[in-house]
């Protein structure tokens, strides 16, 4: 048993000694978008005072395309934040507000030059029974209040190498680019919570103090020296089935410590189940800053020395044992909840990792640093903190998210573009940078999916381990804590992976192997469709990749009422993502592999393309499956009546040449038919040629 | 003579003018020997992608395309003449998946490669995608379009944007059969003009 497993099994007791129940939600989504600091490259008109306001708006584009509703920032909006600089960042989130959808952001470490209430006052949605709407700041009275401060030809601070950003200047780019607020004002968020007794008026009003205090353990010395109190933003704001927790590191206007463990008593309040905060089904907590970065060694519990990986490892005193306490405290309080995520920014590059607790490796955390959407490109350097495994990494990339909510589900989203900034290093040896604002829309692919359900497991698969450890069925998602889940008939299955090893070699940029994390998760049985509950399977995929190592799934179900068990009537299924549709499992299969039925169980000489199913004699059956195409639900079916594969694009029964020819006729056509675009990123393009040719067709 | 070859020259420089400059890849269609032909005959031309792995795309590999090619038909036809057989030097497993469009006035070609991603490493900066024929119809000058809107996909399939495209100016002459009946009935005009006026004179 790892340690997830134990873990799960506490979340398990802890709901049935609270005996705490949810309603059954509809899935949902919600977007997140990382920095948007435009900075130390020349400013080509796109991006005003500092705020990379065009990658804003074709984000939000994207956002509301996808159906999100709402989006979370994690910080530095902006990169010298002046009162203009957010107000310029409201205006650009108006597409969003028209379109009805809530945003959040918090502050990073270049947010923090005006005092914290102008933060509020800027985005008072923030604030219990604000609104979302910039309509307070129109483009009329950003204007006139700029050329009121600053005359025909002053700048603002936040100017962006200092020439550009007059007031005709803003004028311009203003009027051309902002959309009027269609007068739609509206409460997104609910049951606002705040870490202190003082929470922010309407309007913002500054924090001054905690009143909640961590207590290090009474081995620990607490270490005060830097701590004044909240004096941040920290907020927490529930919608639909989700509380939100975004994290304020700052005191006040100062950067250089944290307030941290002052919150960590708030934070364990907001994100427990079941305690007096009445959390709903789900909790991500956001920060701007990392528990361990890539690059950067200053953290969200505090700043670095030189030769400090970002753990406090090379603190001594009371700042290494206090640090450590508090990062405990946190981990602690993540794992025994079962909070999904925590979701930061920062480092400007993707990177998927899992920290264990520095005192108590029992526990851990899921970690996501996201790709930037602003000018600056991190690159990872050493040290590097013995307490992270890393999954996945990716550098030089443009992106967003966006996360799907079902019920005790939840599916992450990755999208990027490359940066292409290798190389251009300017002022700063670390970082990368833009020369010139990109064009975004319509390139976007989709890079990841990942996935973490309340009910399921997650186990980390180092390259060359097999498979085979990972197993799951619904015994908490139909125990003790169905009612806080709030889904119900569940029919009862278990699952396993018979056979199949991590053959990937990815590393991160300094050299550490990437660990799989497998994680799954469960759905009831569809009736009429499955004759097994819904098996969610993620993290099987190198990121960027389609394919997955070839292992065997088989799933467990029970036949009363289903007459004579055969690979005649019964397979095991994968739902096609694209099309919705069940389809035998090895029909989603990725090029090779012989497609064969077997009446019987699974036998270690049975290659890619197998597929079977046996009675076990005892009520239940197995339907097991030979696959490698990053099917992500799994449940046994009838066997498939009809033809369905989900390449054959014309239909003719199997996959080949004829599907390139017809794939080569929808593109010529310029078509926007989504059943062409194979590698899901928007648009029917040679790269869907490419895709069915390297994965189907090697023999053209 | 020299003044026409120089004016040709010039009508073929102001055709390979990029349609845009904004970015790094370009596409061109280069004349392999000359970019006069007659009518009925035919001249052959290169279309060439450049600016691959350039120092705003460092990464960015050709690893399928589909470009459509737009020509007047009264002027000239454009066919296919050759595929390439490698992207800019990289190792095919399989053989590159190729497929032609033709209709009036539109000659659409396609190639792609399923050499995995890591293979366009070794490729090249510019190379050539494939070879056109292209054979005069009517005299005067004519162009072979690159459709900018064409497209290219690099190695993780992700869009390669077209920075810029030079499209082939072609001069069509007349065949040398009828340019030589051309100009006897010429000669044969200005004799008998001369004829004529020496009569009346």
């Amino acid at each position: 048993m790892n340690k997830h497993q134990i873990l799960k099994g506490s979340l398990a007791l802890l709901l049935a000694g609270l005996g705490v129940s949810t309603a059954m939600a509809s899935p949902w989504k919600f977007g997140v978008i990382s920095d948007t600091q435009w900075a130390d490259c020349a400013n080509d008109g796109k991006s005003p005072l500092s705020c990379a306001a065009s990658i804003i708006k074709q984000i939000d584009t994207e956002f509301i395309n996808k159906g999100v509703s709402v989006v979370i920032s994690v910080g530095d909006v902006v990169d010298s934040s002046t009162t203009f600089s957010f107000q310029i960042r409201s205006l650009y989130a108006q597409d969003l507000y028209n379109a009805g959808i809530g945003f959040y952001p918090l502050r990073g470490n270049h947010d923090i030059a005006p005092a914290p209430s102008q933060f509020v006052a800027t985005f008072p949605q923030i604030a219990n029974g604000g609104i979302n709407n910039s309509g307070t700041t129109t483009v009329s009275s950003f204007l006139s209040a700029y050329n009121t401060t600053y005359g025909g030809t002053g700048k603002d601070s936040s100017s962006i190498n200092g020439s550009t950003d007059t007031y005709s200047v803003l004028s311009t780019i203003l009027n051309a680019a902002v959309v009027a607020s269609n007068g739609h004002t509206f409460q997104s968020g609910s049951n606002f919570s705040y870490p202190t007794s003082n929470a922010p008026a309407a309007n913002g009003t500054a924090l001054t103090a905690s009143v909640y205090s961590f207590t290090a353990p009474t081995s620990q010395v607490a270490y005060t020296g830097t701590i004044s109190g909240v004096g941040g933003i920290s907020y927490s704001f529930d919608f639909n089935n989700t509380r939100f927790v975004l994290l304020d590191s700052f005191p006040g206007t100062t950067n250089s410590t944290s307030t941290i463990p002052s919150q960590l008593n708030w934070v364990a309040d907001r994100v427990q189940v079941g305690g007096t905060s009445n959390r709903p089904l789900q909790a991500f907590v956001f920060s701007h800053k990392n528990i361990l970065g890539g690059n950067h060694k200053d953290t969200l519990f505090g700043g670095s020395l030189t030769n400090d990986p970002g753990d406090g490892s090379v603190f001594s005193g009371t700042a290494s044992t206090f640090r450590k306490a508090a990062e405990d405290h946190f981990i602690k309080t993540f794992d025994t909840n079962d909070v999904a995520y925590l979701i930061t920014g920062h480092d400007h590059h993707y990177k998927q990792s899992v920290i264990n607790d520095p005192l108590n490796s029992n526990y851990s955390l899921r970690q996501l640093i996201l790709a930037s959407d602003s000018s600056k490109f991190y690159t990872p350097a050493t040290p590097v903190s013995a307490n992270e495994t890393m999954v996945a990494e990716e550098l030089y990339q443009v992106g967003y998210y966006i996360f799907t909510v079902d019920g005790p589900r939840v599916t992450v989203d990755y999208y990027g573009i490359p940066a292409n900034v290798e190389g251009k290093l300017i002022n700063n040896a670390n970082a990368t940078y833009f020369s010139a604002t990109p064009t975004l829309t319509g390139n976007w692919v989709k890079h990841q999916t990942i996935g973490h359900s309340l009910n399921g497991q997650d186990f980390l698969i180092p390259q060359g381990s097999s498979y085979t450890t990972v197993s799951d069925d619904t015994t908490v998602a139909t125990g003790t804590s169905a009612s806080f889940f709030g889904e119900t008939g569940f029919v009862g299955s278990s699952f396993s992976i018979l056979s199949g090893s991590n053959g990937s070699n990815r590393s991160d940029t300094v050299g550490r192997a990437c660990t799989k994390e497998v994680s799954t998760g469960w759905a009831p049985a569809i009736a009429g469709t499955t004759y097994s509950d819904v098996l969610s399977l993620w993290g099987l995929a190198d990121i960027g990749a389609t394919q997955t190592d070839t292992i065997t799934v088989a799933v467990k179900f029970p036949t009363a009422g289903l007459g004579t068990i055969s690979k005649d009537n019964y397979v095991l299924g994968a739902r096609d993502p694209k099309s919705g549709k069940w389809i035998n499992a090895v029909d989603y299969n990725i090029v090779g592999g012989t497609k064969t039925a077997i009446n019987g169980a699974y036998s270690s000489n049975y290659t890619l393309g197998y597929h079977g199913i046996v009675d076990n004699g005892d009520g239940t059956a197995t339907a097991w499956a030979v696959v490698n195409g990053n099917a992500q639900e799994f449940a046994v079916i009838a066997k498939p009546t009809g033809h369905y594969l989900p390449w054959d694009l014309n239909g003719d029964g199997s996959v080949n040449a004829s599907d390139y020819t017809a794939i080569l006729a929808k593109i010529r056509a310029k078509s926007t038919d989504t059943t062409y675009d194979l590698n899901n990123d928007g648009r029917v393009d040679a790269a869907d040629g490419r895709w069915l040719i390297q994965h189907y067709i090697t023999n053209y | 003579m020299k003044f026409i070859k120089h004016l040709l020259a010039c009508v073929a420089a102001v055709g390979l003018l990029a349609h845009a400059a904004n970015a790094a890849v370009t596409l061109s269609l280069t004349p392999v020997t000359s970019s006069t032909v007659s009518v009925g005959d035919s001249v052959q031309y290169y279309l060439t992608i450049s600016g691959l792995k350039g120092v705003d795309n460092p990464n960015t590999a050709l690893s399928g395309y589909i470009i459509d090619l737009e020509y007047d038909s009264t002027k000239v036809t454009v066919s296919l003449s050759s595929y390439l057989t490698s992207f800019g030097g990289v190792t095919e497993t399989n053989s590159i998946a190729v497929d032609t469009y033709t209709a009036d006035g539109l000659l659409s070609l396609a190639a792609v490669s399923s050499a995995s991603s890591s293979a366009f490493s070794s490729q090249v900066s510019s190379f050539t995608l494939a070879t056109i024929t292209v054979t005069g119809q009517s005299a005067g000058s004519a162009s072979v379009s690159i459709n900018s809107d064409s497209s290219l996909s690099d190695q993780d399939g992700n869009t390669v944007a077209v920075g810029s495209v030079s499209d082939a100016a072609v001069t069509v002459v007349p065949e040398p059969s009828t340019a030589a009946f051309v100009g006897l009935a010429g000669l044969l005009a200005v004799m008998r003009f001369r004829r004529r006026f020496a009569q009346v004179g």
